[in-house]
């Protein structure tokens, strides 16, 4: 980009410059300041240590924190979505066909120890899952 | 390695090779941040913190061919910038017009009607096109080290200038800008 710039505003322009100087006490002052400065005296590995000195507290409270909050978290969440547990071994085969009849129970698979699972709707939206240990005493009416 | 170069070097174990550029730089700064803040207790502190900055990043500077002052500038930019976002709400204008000129206070330089003119109307300008201008006019520094002293594209600079001055044009009382009207006289930006 080619422009051209007037004498009289680039004149104007280097006139309304600033003339001002830092006063001598301020510039000694901050020379002094400078130059005695711990970045010369202090050693590198000294001035790694405060650094690391001025964080660890932060990182130290930050992990408290992180660990607190999940401990909340943890107490208060809702509880953890878990795979249904049989809860109790019904030795009782006519309860359970009462239930087979009534269409409250069904059966959902068969165990490696030849035993028969079932789960039985409970009426909070709840399900509770019975083991049959006398497999085939049951007349299944309802799957 | 050229001279700068090799006291920048110097200056990173050395104390008084540090005061050398200290001198070297410390109205150049002090002036820019004067007139971007237009307060001297405020400039002197940004111009304490600038070069402190400096100071402790001093270890990290490695010579690519632009100037120290351009660094300096950087941090400078970068402490103006600071300043203005941590600074509190400022009075309303009406009121802002009763109180005493703060830059006639004690220690303060005087202000010639031409700088106060001027210093109107660049302030009109959007921050970009002020401070390209500025970096640019007053403190005499290349396209190249503004781009840089900005961390924008040296096209970008180039725009603002270009539209900053014939902002200002419009701006400034007489008819001080003209484009492509007198190329003899005209200065290229490059």
């Amino acid at each position: 980009m080619t422009y051209n710039l007037n004498p009289n505003l680039e004149e104007r322009l280097r006139n309304a410059r600033l003339n001002a100087e830092v006063t001598p006490a301020f510039a000694s002052r901050l020379r002094r300041a400078l130059l005695s400065s711990r970045y010369y005296t202090e050693p590198r590995s000294l001035r790694f240590l405060h650094r690391v000195r001025r964080w660890l507290p932060l990182s130290a409270g930050a992990l408290a924190a992180g660990f607190l909050i999940a401990l909340l978290a943890n107490l208060t969440g809702p509880p953890a979505a878990s795979a249904p547990t049989i809860l109790s071994v019904v030795n009782n085969p006519s309860s359970l066909q009462q239930l087979s009849n009534q269409g409250r129970i069904h059966y959902l698979a068969e165990q490696a120890d030849g035993t028969r699972l079932y789960r039985i709707d409970l009426s909070n939206g709840t399900t509770l899952d019975v083991v049959d240990p006398a497999p085939y005493i049951m007349q299944l009416t309802h799957q | 390695m050229n001279e700068e170069a090799a006291a920048v070097q110097r200056a990173q174990r050395d104390p008084q090779s540090f005061g050398i550029l200290y001198d070297r730089h410390c109205d150049r700064i002090y002036r820019y941040i004067l007139g971007r803040t237009g307060n001297v207790q405020i400039a002197e502190d940004l111009t304490a913190e600038t070069f402190l900055a400096a100071l402790k990043n001093l270890w990290r500077f490695r010579f690519t061919g632009r100037p120290f002052r351009a660094w300096l500038y950087r941090i400078a930019v970068a402490q103006i910038g600071e300043y203005y976002r941590r600074r509190t709400p400022t009075i309303e204008l009406e009121l802002a017009i009763e109180l005493p000129d703060l830059r006639q206070t004690e220690g303060a330089p005087i202000l010639t009607d031409e700088y106060r003119q001027m210093h109107q109307a660049l302030e009109q300008l959007s921050a970009g096109q002020h401070e390209a201008i500025v970096l640019r006019y007053f403190e005499d520094l290349p396209i190249a080290d503004i781009s840089w002293v900005m961390g924008i594209p040296e096209s970008t600079v180039k725009s603002h200038l270009h539209r900053g001055l014939r902002h200002l044009h419009g701006l400034l009382p007489s008819d001080a800008y003209d484009v492509q009207s007198q190329p003899q006289s005209g200065r290229t930006l490059a």
